[in-house]
């Protein structure tokens, strides 16, 4: 059956149903099994069908265990979705009763003449890798200051918001800092965390979130506990989430491509161009949303008597970034500019790693987004020199107003 | 750039298009800079090393065949043998030589410094090695013409199919197809890409699921598992080395088909051998080849009296696990397979003086022979993948010791990977009976199987890609 023609070898292929009829078979199922996968199947099988293939083993048992209350680390909460253990000590790793990882319980009347709270993800909280002393809270207490790090593993800052609303202001701080990752406006469109960071085995969870209408910030809440813990095996959840969440057409799309190889193979190209398209936008996303989510921030912290301090970090690749990076626009320095034009007091911790003259392997952590030691210890020292400036500030005008009433 | 990754799909089907739309000539330079690509992808510094072995052996080959005295003869051959295996030996068994030798003058109550050298192993250096030291050795034995093509040779040894894992191939067996017009040929392609898919899926999903479920885990911290989970690892480790090196040679053989090229075969079912000589002539086939040929045969193979024979078996074997790798378990594990070749013989030969050439066992007796064969193989088989003999021992300690520990369960995965490996093994089994096997199914249903291993790849093959296990070879 050997085949000898003078034909491209491209043209013969036309030829293959009878010259290779195992293949050509081959490629008709597969075919026929994309089309029904991506036409007819999604009409039929229950979107926890799906949820179970699209979420790994270890996720399926973190939803189990935490919807349980045996995470280790974590406690659901109906407000902001979830929390530190309190009181866990687990290596690295301690939290007080209150869920702060600081260097003291602190209670909320004031020790020492200075108070700062922190508010932000596992950059702020320094995670498992570090001691509590490596922290950037730790490292700005002096005798007069003293700092309580609630950080809270991938928390946004629609969360960090809530957090400090629904029970935070209670601890009475002089300043609050607020740590945004490289790109805070990602998680703000999301409820169910797998939709959004469909890697992130260790935290499938469900988050609140705000919705802007006619420039009004509206609370969408956490589903109900029972709602969660069945979502394996039921499927209100995603009744909810269809509306609630904005990632939840990239979970639809995974039932019609996500399934088999070739359909996956072309929507994967799809998401990479997307992706693409983000990086060379030149607004950063959501950046009204972060705005608003901030402005309310402040609004609450100044009610309460604080002043907030917004510190912005910044990953590997927008300090030291690539020589094709270097060319995609700057999202990081136009959020910063924002935020600056805004009149928010940012720490801008990029200027303070590039000013140090350190080595990024030397400020950043093996999985180029969180800090090291003495990456903590530069933006901490930056953010010390703020708080200090604030503080001068505001004694001089609390002076200036005393003597006024004088 | 491993073969069961998408970076080597792409490659292989841009390798398979360009090929075929170009002439003859055209065709080897471009297998030729395709092979030295794709072995730049591991380390370009190492394909210097390759280029010296082909410019060595090129040279070498008509000046073995053109020497007027069996001097000059014996002298090129011997510059290529000082060359390939100097390079192999700098390589790969520097720091154990040394190493060993210290420790035995430290035991000797001679303290001497020695300190190892930070020697990366270059991948597929007992392959490529072999490859072309068969080549002048087959030359100086007068039963190959040598090449005049520079390209060809190059192209024979850098062959990137089998380059980093063999099967290894003889130059009389492959430069012929070099030199001769390809053209395109649709079963070529189907038995090429089949055969690709087939090796693809008992690499990526039996070898690897078995691995990251069973055995990985519990050959890493064997003192915390049970005797029975050792036991089970053990076993399972065994499927695994078969599909994982049985896998790539099935993708070798296959991609090669795909460019118009016949490779040997490297395995035939070797779970169903019934001594362990036949298992030998069943596993790694191309490698016991080689050994019986320049090694065994060299040393008078078996036209000397018994008891030479054995001892000849023996070296041979002993050999052929330091060829594995550069560790004293590869050595006591080629002496336990050299013993137990010599157990077999003496059997056989006893088996002979009593009941005749043509005994043959019957079913009692080859099911009994194959439980004794599988059974020696799987206890050698410790030796083989242990890190070192306190690993060795702590596992034999709790494997004969009914130990308590960790026991693990086997998953649903790792079922359905050990059936496939039984189902491979059973299709082994039938075709030997009846060879026309293949010709029973329809069209259809092969393509359906084919299909559903794709899409089975797709959903279950384990998310981290595990290198060979004999690219460290």
């Amino acid at each position: 059956m050997n085949h000898q023609s003078d034909k491209p070898v491209i043209l013969q292929f036309l030829q293959i149903r009878t010259k290779a009829p195992i293949l050509f078979w081959t490629i008709v199922f597969i075919v026929a099994a994309e089309a029904f996968v991506i036409g007819i199947a999604p009409l039929i099988v229950p979107d926890h069908f799906y949820l179970r293939a699209y979420l790994t083993d270890k996720a399926e048992e973190k939803i189990a265990s935490f919807t349980r209350g045996d995470d280790r680390f974590l406690v659901f909460d109906q407000v902001v979705g979830w929390r530190n253990r309190p009181n866990t000590k687990l290596g690295n790793w301690a939290v007080d009763r209150y869920g702060s990882r600081s260097t003291h319980e602190f209670g909320h009347e004031k020790i020492r003449p200075t108070r700062v709270l922190f508010l932000g993800n596992s950059l702020m909280n320094g995670g498992a890798h570090l001691r509590i002393d490596e922290t950037i809270s730790a490292m700005i207490e002096d005798s007069l200051t003293e700092a309580i790090n609630f950080g809270t593993m991938l928390y946004s800052v629609d969360q960090m918001y809530l957090d400090y609303v629904e029970r935070l202001h209670r601890f009475n701080p002089d300043i609050v800092v607020v740590g945004l990752q490289s790109d805070p406006g990602d998680g703000l469109v999301n409820q169910f965390i797998p939709f959004w960071k469909r890697s992130e085995t260790n935290m499938p969870f469900l988050k609140p979130r705000f919705v802007l209408e006619h420039d009004q910030l509206k609370l969408v809440e956490v589903p109900e506990l029972e709602v969660y813990s069945n979502c394996l095996t039921q499927g209100s959840l995603f009744d909810h989430l269809e509306t609630a969440d904005s990632y939840y057409e990239d979970f639809d799309s995974y039932k019609r491509f996500g399934i088999l190889p070739i359909s996956s193979a072309l929507w994967s190209l799809s998401e990479r161009a997307e992706n693409l398209s983000e990086l060379l936008d030149e607004e950063p996303v959501y950046k009204d949303m972060v705005l608003a989510i901030l402005n309310e921030l402040r609004y609450e912290t100044e009610k309460h008597g604080a002043r907030l301090i917004v510190l912005t970090f910044a990953d590997q690749q927008k300090a030291y970034p690539d020589r094709i990076r270097a060319m995609l626009p700057d999202q990081y320095g136009d959020l910063v500019a924002a935020l600056r034009a805004s009149g928010f007091e940012v720490v801008d911790s990029r200027s303070a790693i590039i000013n140090s003259g350190l080595e990024p392997w030397q400020v950043y952590h093996i999985d180029e987004r969180h800090f090291i030691r003495e990456g903590n210890a530069v933006i901490a020292a930056a953010l010390k020199t703020r708080v200090t400036q604030l503080l001068r500030t505001s004694a001089a005008v609390n002076s200036d107003e005393q003597g006024m009433m004088d | 750039m491993n073969f069961v990754t998408t970076q080597f799909l792409v490659f292989l089907v841009f390798v398979f298009f360009v090929y075929w739309h170009l002439p003859r000539k055209a065709q080897n330079i471009f297998i030729l800079l395709a092979s030295y690509f794709f072995y730049a992808c591991w380390d370009w510094r190492f394909l210097s090393l390759i280029i010296i072995s082909t410019l060595v052996d090129y040279t070498a080959g008509p000046k073995i065949q053109a020497a007027r005295s069996e001097r000059a003869r014996k002298g090129w051959m011997l510059l290529s043998l000082g060359v390939n295996l100097g390079i192999l030996g700098y390589f790969k068994y520097f720091n154990f030589f040394a190493g060993s030798f210290a420790s035995l003058l430290s035991s000797l109550g001679m303290e001497v410094s020695y300190s190892t050298l930070n020697i990366v192993l270059p991948v597929g250096i007992s392959f490529y090695t072999f490859q072309t030291l068969s080549y002048t050795l087959d030359i100086y034995r007068g039963k190959l013409e040598p090449t005049r093509n520079f390209i060809d040779f190059a192209t024979f040894v850098a062959f990137f199919p089998q380059l980093v894992a063999g099967p290894i191939v003889r130059a009389k067996e492959f430069v012929h197809q070099l030199e001769k017009k390809r053209v395109f040929s649709f079963d070529d392609l189907q038995i090429g890409a089949t055969r690709f898919l087939y090796g693809f899926f008992k690499k990526a999903f039996i070898a690897d699921t078995l691995a990251v479920n069973i055995v990985d885990p519990v050959f890493a911290n064997p003192a915390d598992y049970s005797s029975g989970t050792i036991w089970l690892s053990l076993l399972m480790y065994t499927i695994q080395i078969y599909a994982d090196f049985s896998g790539y040679s099935n993708m070798a053989i296959g991609s090669a088909r795909m460019l118009g090229f016949e490779i040997p075969e490297n395995f035939n079912f070797p779970y169903l051998a019934r001594n362990i000589s036949e298992y030998w002539r069943r596993w790694h086939r191309t490698m016991s080849r080689f050994f019986r040929d320049y090694v065994y045969i060299s040393l008078g193979g078996n036209r000397e009296k018994f008891a030479v024979v054995l001892r000849n078996i023996c070296i041979t074997v002993i050999i052929s696990g330091l060829w594995h790798g550069a560790g004293w378990t590869f050595v006591i594990w080629g002496m336990l397979h050299g013993f137990y070749i010599v157990v077999d013989q003496l059997i056989r030969r006893w088996q002979a003086r009593r009941y005749g050439k043509n005994y043959s066992m019957g079913v009692v007796g080859s099911i009994i022979g194959w439980s004794l064969t599988m059974y020696f193989m799987l206890f050698a088989r410790l030796l083989f993948r242990s890190q070192d003999f306190s690993d060795t021992t702590t596992c034999l300690v709790r494997m004969f010791t009914g130990a308590d520990g960790i026991t693990l369960g086997v998953n649903m995965l790792a079922w359905v990977a050990i059936v496939a490996f039984f189902i491979d093994h059973v299709y082994g089994w039938f075709k030997e009976r009846h060879a026309a096997i293949d010709s029973i199914a329809p069209y259809w249903a092969k393509a359906l199987l084919y299909a559903s291993m794709i899409i089975f790849l797709y959903h279950a093959r384990p998310t981290e890609i595990n290198p060979f296990i004999y690219f460290q070879f």
